[in-house]
């Protein structure tokens, strides 16, 4: 079963990936239709198993150059259509035009999601429940409304690929076959029935492949191929179904139960754990049999990452511009055994070696980070870092531990357990395989500012969006506006947690996952969904945006308005109105008043601040859905670009419709002057990171900074600084040539870009225009090393 | 030790997240005020011992828009509107200037080069990069302008320092009396000190002034400083010191002290130039070029090998205290 490593082969795969466009691919709405109808009157969780059973047994599958088989759609580069999770977009959809062949079947199938999708739905609840429209926060940009579909948790691939499905399927049948026909265990009896429709499901559709495969082989006359197809049949004859024997085999084994999850639901957010450290066996044992070696291991890997980047989704305009398309298939490595030793592994090593090669956006790479680490294996990491691509992401691993016994001990996890916590999606943690994950909306925390300095209208649309706190201008002092912001944004968070329940009421409602519950630890056992509660764990991803904005809002009319009394709110007020046009001396005064990120506790006690209260309103609306503890999570994704389109001119000197500040403990673009360090101090001690379920820094660097020896020495120091800060997610962008020249062009949006040549340090934007210009030859020079 | 830390000196600024400036990370602090004048100096706003007013037109939004400096105590006097609808400076605004009137400019346009701090001011903004050195030994450096030509509040500052269990640095050239010297040296770990150009003639015509008295104070420095750290550096640039003769002049000077452990070569740079134009100072002429890459590599070779062979010289005779011969043979032979 050799390996022929073949790096041409990768090139020319490489390529397509890049250059894939993307397309529709419509058999799965055909599917969806078919099963529906044909099950009509069935219990919606034997519906979902029936429509799932279908489509891997008739989605269309093929054989390309890959080393390993499967797909989510049937097609390099196309996309399948979700209308069930989101169906909000397709009439108005101009990217990707339906063929007027297809317009009615699918214009009728949206339709009838329309009646019976939670976005919908959620709005009618909410009204029942609530008594309140819904509609006046999504439509102001104060809270999200669409559903996200989204995948975040981590599936327990340590035990579906080293035992196989088989095991699994065992499992659901012997339970259901030792349970008591009663109302109590109903549910119970219709979950197990899904569970072992779907799993064999995933069996057959793997041997749909070998088949296919082996029909290839016979007709074959190259000796190579033939080898390597042959060799392909016998994999996928042998995994999903059963335990993994090799290192080959645990990749596909994991491609295709990956796949299957995303074809139940698509989104963002099917990370997958300590994936290397799941296949980290099977390369020992390869190796030491004389099987593989660390380059073919290398290999297959990017074989491996190359399919996970043909994975796409598409849920319209809206749902673009708050997640990029972007994936999240976060690969973690690192991290502590349960014992609490480095569990870093050599496969490990390799994955940054893969990625050190691809430069793809998919697997994001998250190195959980602690002091046992080898010095090597940091300074691999560092070298990818220096490759400008943003990976990895550094994790403190102590901060997701004492998290994980935060919110998990309660229910049982113990040290061992949380120590195997893991960013499962992009940002957020959980403890890996046993950990589910339901959605919640995100919160614009700034849209708060725009409510208290406007009465509870939102400025831009004028609906009255919160309660009435009163005439901004009447306020005698700063507290008294604090109060009314922290009034307009516990609304805010009420109805979003409110929101949140009612969505997860709606999933369990009409879209159960058995397929994914029956991979996440406590499901089998218990019977239950993850939606109903059946995972051992449950987090809550209600998600806050816009935090640092707000509190830059509220240091600025601190001084401005009551201390320094340079503006009357009044004044301020006519200024935002006019989105600083002829108010540009206010505008920059606004943004001279100092900024997160710059280590002043003057200025990070009311990000603090607001972080707290920001979590204490969440709490206030007790435990999510199935019952457990939910912590808020603070990152943006690409929220801050969405949100800041709907959010007017704010009191930072953000212009109307300009994005929102990015991560959680990020500086107002521009704003951070004191470099690095006080930055990383600033976001470390900003807000409770074991509290939060996560946040998230990002920091730019200078692509020279990290060239000599000594700057990535530097870098690994301010790593070492933020973690022994408590600091939670850091993660690097090399600035490139591109930034620089914006720089140039726009100085405001860049103050904070500093330069460093040969032990002289300036900023970007005071450089002389000739030295601006060498620069920035410079940097594309060094970048293109 | 309380008036100690009330010493003040005058500060351009901190700069923290520094790698290149002593060991592990460092936050520099950079001192007014130097006794050479470089002509290819690259940070004007370092050599006038006094605060100094900076013009960056540029940045001006215009009065139109803005005014508002035009209506500051200062302004009235010395600042004008000009054809171009930005203020330019009147005569004497760049001695008079007030730093209460300057504060008003939104744009930071104009701003003012230097400030007067106290020790236990300036410590308590590098106590912020604390959790940055824990590992990689690093600390503070103090740069300038000239360290050496506020002794008291650099050595004040040291001392705090290392109380607070920094490492400490300076970077400096030396042109001061003895005296000066010997009252920082103490404190400080490690010395980044210029040799800029070997030969007294050619020092004297690019610099303002020869180097006699620097050579006498490093030379003292090694001896009775024989527990310091001392790292030789030179900013190199072509056809003034990047001859085969200067470099290896200078390694003779410094290769006898086993105490000097690195000579590093700094290639010369053109970014500081803004600076010149915001003092309404003169740019430096255009004549000065960093040497080729090629011509820098070599020189480094020449450096590296010879201190190869001084340490393996050193070894040898079982390590000498103070001096050794072996370096001053080492390019000799290589």
């Amino acid at each position: 079963m050799s390996v022929k490593v073949d790096n041409e082969l990768i090139k020319k795969l490489r390529d397509e990936v890049v250059g894939r466009e993307l397309k529709i691919d419509f058999q799965r709405t055909d599917i969806l239709a078919e099963v529906y109808k044909e099950y009509e009157g069935y219990p919606q969780i034997i519906i979902r198993a029936r429509f799932l059973e279908r489509l891997l047994k008739e989605k269309k599958i093929y054989i390309d150059d890959y080393a390993f088989v499967g797909n989510l759609a049937g097609e390099f580069g196309a996309f399948y259509l979700y209308p069930e999770w989101k169906n909000d977009w397709i009439k108005s959809e101009d990217r990707f035009p339906i063929p007027e062949e297809k317009k009615q079947q699918v214009n009728e199938l949206f339709d009838y999601w329309e009646k019976r999708s939670v976005p919908y739905r959620s709005f009618e609840v909410f009204e029942e429940l609530y008594g309140e429209d819904y509609h006046k926060y999504s439509e102001t940009g104060f809270l999200t409304s669409v559903q996200s579909p989204s995948g975040v948790s981590t599936l327990n691939y340590r035990r579906a690929i080293g035992e196989g499905l088989e095991s699994l399927i065992a499992e659901a049948e012997k339970n259901l076959s030792e349970l008591e026909l009663s109302a109590e265990n109903q549910e119970k009896f219709y979950f197990y029935k899904a569970v072992i429709i779907e799993l064999k499901a995933v069996i057959e559709y793997a041997h749909r492949y070998s088949r296919l495969v082996e029909e290839l082989a016979a007709k074959e006359t190259d000796p190579d191929r033939k080898n390597e197809l042959l060799t392909i049949a016998e994999v996928t004859k042998h995994v999903p179904g059963k335990g993994a024997r090799s290192f080959r085999e645990a990749l596909q084994a994991h491609l295709f139960l990956h796949t299957t999850a995303q074809l139940e639901q698509v989104g963002c957010g099917y990370a997958s754990g300590y994936l290397g450290q799941v296949f980290e066996p099977y390369y020992q044992k390869d190796k030491a049999e004389g099987k593989i070696t660390e380059e073919e291991a290398t290999y297959l890997l990017k074989h491996h990452f190359l399919k996970l980047n043909d994975i796409s989704y598409y849920y319209g305009r809206d749902y673009d511009i708050m997640n990029s398309g972007d994936t999240a298939q976060t690969i973690n490595i690192g991290g502590l055994t349960p014992d609490g030793r480095d569990a870093t592994g050599d496969v490990d090593s390799f994955i940054l070696d893969a990625q050190l090669d691809l430069r793809l956006p998919q697997p994001p790479l998250a190195l959980v980070y602690h002091e046992k680490l080898k010095p090597e294996f940091v300074q691999k990491a560092v070298d990818l870092v220096k490759t400008g691509i943003g990976m990895p992401q550094f994790m403190n691993s102590d901060v997701l531990i004492e998290r994980s016994l935060d919110a998990y001990g309660r229910y049982g996890a113990d040290l061992k357990q949380a120590r195997r916590t893991c960013v499962c999606g992009c940002v957020s943690t959980a403890i890996e395989g046993k950990t589910a994950y339901i959605m919640g909306p995100s919160v614009n925390i700034a849209k708060a500012i725009e409510l208290a300095l406007y009465n509870g209208v939102d400025p831009t649309t004028g609906i009255q969006v919160g309660p009435q706190t009163g005439d901004a201008e009447n306020f005698k002092d700063y507290e008294e506006f604090y109060e009314a912001f922290k009034v307009q944004l516990d609304n805010g968070i009420k109805a979003a947690r409110r929101y949140e329940k009612v969505n997860n009421f709606l999933f369990s409602e009409f879209l159960e996952v058995p397929y994914r519950s029956s991979l996440i630890e406590g499901s089998l056992e218990r019977g239950k969904s993850i939606w109903k509660g059946g995972s051992l764990y449950t987090a809550t991803a209600t998600t806050y945006n816009g935090g640092v904005d707000a509190a830059n809002a509220l240091v600025a009319i601190r001084e401005l308005v009551y201390n320094n009394k340079t503006v009357s709110i009044a004044e301020l007020k006519k200024a935002l109105d006019a989105d600083f046009e002829g108010y540009e001396i206010l505008q920059r005064q606004l943004i001279n008043v100092p900024k997160h990120g710059n280590a002043i506790p003057e200025v990070e006690e009311v990000v603090s601040r607001v972080y707290t209260d920001a979590f204490d309103a969440f709490q206030k609306e007790g435990n999510n859905f199935v019952g457990q503890y939910g912590k808020p999570d603070a990152y943006s994704k690409s929220m801050h670009n969405y949100f800041g389109r709907l959010t007017g001119a704010l009191p930072t000197g953000k212009k109307k419709g300009a994005a929102l500040t990015d991560g959680s403990v990020s500086a107002q673009p521009g704003t951070d002057i004191s470099g690095p360090t006080a930055l990383v101090s600033s976001a470390a001690l900003s807000v409770d990171s074991v509290a939060y379920n996560s946040t998230h820094l990002n920091v730019k660097v200078n692509p020279v900074t990290l060239k000599s020896e000594k700057g990535s020495a530097a870098l690994i120091s301010l790593i070492n600084g933020f973690v022994k800060q408590g600091g939670n997610h850091i993660q690097f962008n090399c600035v490139d040539a591109e930034t620089l020249k914006d720089a140039k062009l726009h100085p405001d949006k860049h103050r904070d870009l500093v330069v460093r040549v040969a032990g002289f340090s300036a900023y970007f934007t005071k450089l002389h225009e000739g030295i601006q210009d060498e620069l920035i030859a410079r940097t594309e020079h060094e970048l293109a090393v | 030790m309380s008036a100690g830390k009330d010493t003040k000196g005058t500060v351009i600024n901190i700069q923290h997240f520094c790698y290149n400036d002593g060991p592990g990370l460092r936050t520099v602090v950079f001192v007014k005020g130097c006794s050479l004048k470089c002509r290819w100096c690259g940070n004007p706003e370092s050599i006038s011992p006094v605060p100094q007013l900076a013009y960056e037109k540029r940045d001006c939004m215009g009065c139109d828009k803005c005014g508002l400096c035009l209506r500051s105590k200062f302004g009235k006097d010395y600042l004008e509107r000009d054809d171009e609808g930005v203020v330019s400076l009147k005569e004497g605004a760049r001695e008079f200037f007030d730093n209460e009137s300057i504060k008003c400019c939104p744009a930071g346009a104009l701003s003012v080069y230097g400030e007067e701090k106290t020790v236990a001011q300036v410590i308590s903004e590098v106590d912020k990069d604390i959790p940055y050195y824990r590992g990689n030994g690093g600390g503070i450096t103090v740069s300038g302008g000239e360290p050496l030509l506020q002794p008291e509040f650099t050595a004040e500052l040291l001392k705090a320092a290392h109380a607070h269990g920094y490492s400490t640095a300076i970077e400096t050239a030396s042109n001061v009396p003895w005296e000066n010297m010997a009252m920082v040296l103490p404190f400080v770990d490690t010395v980044l000190h210029d040799i800029k150009i070997f030969d007294t003639d050619r020092h004297r015509y690019f610099t303002g002034v020869d180097n006699k008295r620097i050579l006498y104070n490093l030379k003292r420095a090694y001896k009775e400083f024989t527990n310091k750290t001392f790292i030789a550096r030179t900013p190199i640039i072509h056809k003034v010191n990047d001859d085969d003769e200067n470099i290896k002049a200078t390694l003779d000077f410094i290769l006898p002290h086993p105490n000097v452990v690195e000579y590093e070569l700094l290639p010369y740079h053109k970014l500081g130039f803004g600076k010149y134009r915001a003092l309404g100072q003169e740019c430096p002429s255009d004549e000065f070029e960093a040497p080729s890459k090629e011509r820098l590599e070599k020189l480094r070779e020449v450096i590296s090998e010879a201190f190869a062979y001084r340490d393996k010289i050193n070894y040898l005779r079982g390590g000498n205290e103070n001096e050794c011969e072996g370096g001053q043979r080492a390019y000799k032979e290589a």
